[in-house]
């Protein structure tokens, strides 16, 4: 379990983490999702004290995590390829780690078997592909059999087979009991990987739920009609106040009704209809929609300016409105 | 799309608790010494600079002495065979002051430190056990070069050497070698003060060989003498030498300032280390 509190980062004038609370629970894979930029990685450093928070604290099992006696065996942390030193060999790397905790070769071993790094074990960590480094950092966050297991996007550099172990590793580890945070700035990877979200932009907490309510949360972003009687169909949504855009292949999209809406309509006016569905929000979607604000590079957005969230609860449920963001959203999903 | 399962109680897995322990760092760190290439080289460097120049400065006096003209003139102002055989110690203090560099200031520039204080999160054993690891291995690798330097040496000064029976001599190769760990542990802890090698060196290289040659042009009114006597890098030169220098501290006052030097720093070095974020 991990428990942040208030948890504040600043370096210099720019605030790299704002009063961010959350919690890593057992038994579950959390998903920290935000931009580049937005303090993913930070938060996760002020997890282990390799960062000092300058307000707040963050704790692992109750104790901030340098008061651990065992720290290998309370948070496996995969931070980025680069904290392996280029000139030692794997096998060395993981045996000097072992040996602080007093950790026997044979650990050694299983891990390096586990992640797929015997036949280089011997290597220097600096020939490593980006791939066989996050392998090795893998390794060594599962050195410990770690209670908690923290993953700095982890897919990095990965190929199609490694990221379909990664997912299934993760899973696996959550369902010992463990805590699993993994962050990442793919929305799909963790629409696939995720029980739980952590969402943060620019430092801010803009999302702490299951992955499901975060969809849910944002608006359906149409309903997909096809009729053969395209006139009767447009005066239909004309009439009830919607919007028709025709997507090309014969089908229509209506924004502004629900789909119980049409079809009820359809029926009491006798308008064939062979397809009917809500087009759902993707993941990415819900995320574009309450980051926009938040995204570090939105042009004109200094620090601080104006409030991060728009939370899509308070909007009415008429027309959407159509924002060139979202506008952009639909287009590449599409 | 994952099914929502926060509610679900799960049982949170109890590890194996797998401590760190002071037997466990002096491991971790012996390990990691030994496994960087540029380490074992840097060591090697210096065992070739203690031996050779040892050798070759002794072969260069024993050449001198034997010259019909020059040599009853030098001979006639003292021999110190003891000396020309250590020649080779002064080069090797920036050697060793590298490799207490590299030890801490690598990790820092190839992101390692992040999983050295990960592992070991109170910090202090690491810089703790680095600086153990380092003394002792400095310790034995160039007490032998020392010895072996004092003996290849004086076998070819042949009976103009020295011997190690001789009044002083034993005090000046253990002199010797202290402060070879002397210099390797204030190079650690520069290290760990500036975190980047290139720096690192070139302030040690300075602080050794540079600044020594600055004060003596400091005037005696603005007590250059004691400056002189006091700096860091000569402190220590009468615990090298067989006969006193009379211009530098004697050797337990010497030794003294010298470990004074090497402590402040060490604990300049572990404060920062200590504090700053990775």
């Amino acid at each position: 379990m991990i428990e942040a509190r208030g948890l504040r980062k600043v370096y210099g004038r720019k605030t790299a983490v704002h009063d961010l609370s959350f919690t890593v629970r057992p038994g579950i894979v959390t998903g920290f999702l935000g931009p580049n930029g937005s303090g993913k990685s930070t938060t996760m450093r002020m997890v282990l004290g390799l960062d000092r928070p300058t307000a707040g604290q963050v704790l692992v099992d109750g104790r901030p995590f340098a008061q651990h006696r065992a720290p290998l065996s309370s948070v496996g942390a995969l931070l980025d390829a680069k904290a392996v030193h280029t000139g030692r060999s794997a096998l060395n790397h993981l045996r000097a780690m072992a040996a602080t905790a007093g950790i026997g070769r044979a650990r050694v071993d299983e891990v390096i078997d586990l992640v797929g790094l015997r036949e280089v074990a011997a290597k220097r960590a600096g020939g490593f592909s980006l791939g066989m480094g996050q392998r090795l950092g893998i390794a060594s966050a599962l050195l410990g059999d770690p209670a908690n297991v923290m993953f700095d996007e982890p897919v990095n550099g990965l190929d199609p087979d490694g990221i379909l172990w990664i997912r299934n590793l993760m899973k696996s580890l959550a369902a010992e009991g463990r805590s699993v945070f993994v962050s990442s700035h793919l929305m799909s990877e963790m629409a696939l990987t995720a029980d739980h979200l952590v969402v943060i932009g620019r430092g801010r907490l803009i999302a702490d739920e299951s992955v499901q309510a975060f969809v849910d949360r944002v608006r359906p972003r149409g309903v997909t009609v096809r009729s053969p009687q395209v006139a009767q169909l447009t005066d239909l949504v004309r009439d009830a106040g919607g919007e028709l855009v025709a997507t090309g292949d014969g089908a229509f999209e209506v924004r502004g009704l629900s789909a119980e809406r049409i079809g009820d309509e359809a029926l009491r006016r006798g308008v064939a209809v062979h397809e009917l569905h809500t087009v759902r929000a993707s993941l990415e979607e819900a995320f574009m929609q309450l980051t926009a604000d938040a995204v570090e590079y939105a042009a004109h957005a200094g620090p601080g300016a104006g409030p991060v969230l728009d939370l899509p609860a308070d909007r009415p449920a008429g027309p959407a409105p159509s924002t060139r963001e979202q506008r952009e959203t639909q287009e590449v999903s599409r | 799309m994952s099914t929502p399962v926060v509610d679900r109680p799960s049982p949170q897995y109890r590890p194996v608790e797998h401590r760190v322990s002071a037997a466990g760092l002096l491991r971790a760190e012996w390990i990691k010494f030994w496994s960087v290439r540029s380490v074992a080289w840097t060591m090697v460097a210096a065992v070739v600079a203690i031996v050779g120049l040892g050798v070759l400065l002794s072969w260069a006096l024993r050449d001198v002495l034997a010259d019909p003209q020059a040599g009853p003139a030098v001979a006639a102002q003292g021999v110190d065979a003891t000396a020309a055989s250590l020649q080779g110690a002064q080069m090797a203090w920036l050697i060793v002051a590298a490799v207490g560099v590299i030890v801490v200031a690598g990790e820092y520039s190839t992101g390692m430190v992040r999983t050295s204080f990960t592992t070991a999160p109170r910090r202090l054993g690491v810089l703790a056990a680095k600086a153990a690891v380092l003394a002792v291995s400095v310790l034995v690798v160039t007490g032998v070069s020392v010895l072996a330097a004092f003996l290849l040496g004086q076998a070819v000064l042949g009976e103009r050497g020295a011997s190690l029976g001789d009044d002083g001599v034993a005090r000046a190769l253990v002199g010797n070698v202290l402060v070879l760990v002397g210099f390797a542990l204030a190079g650690l802890a520069v290290g760990a003060l500036m975190r980047n090698t290139a720096g690192a060196v070139c302030t040690v290289l300075a602080a050794i060989f540079v600044v020594p040659l600055l004060l003596m042009a400091v005037p005696e009114s603005w007590g250059g003498d004691t400056l002189r006597e006091y700096w860091f890098s000569n402190a220590p030169t009468n615990l090298t030498t067989v006969s006193e220098v009379p211009s530098y501290l004697d050797a337990w006052a010497g030794t003294g300032v010298f470990a004074a030097w090497v402590l402040v720093l060490l604990a300049l070095g572990a404060l920062v280390l200590k504090r700053r974020d990775v």
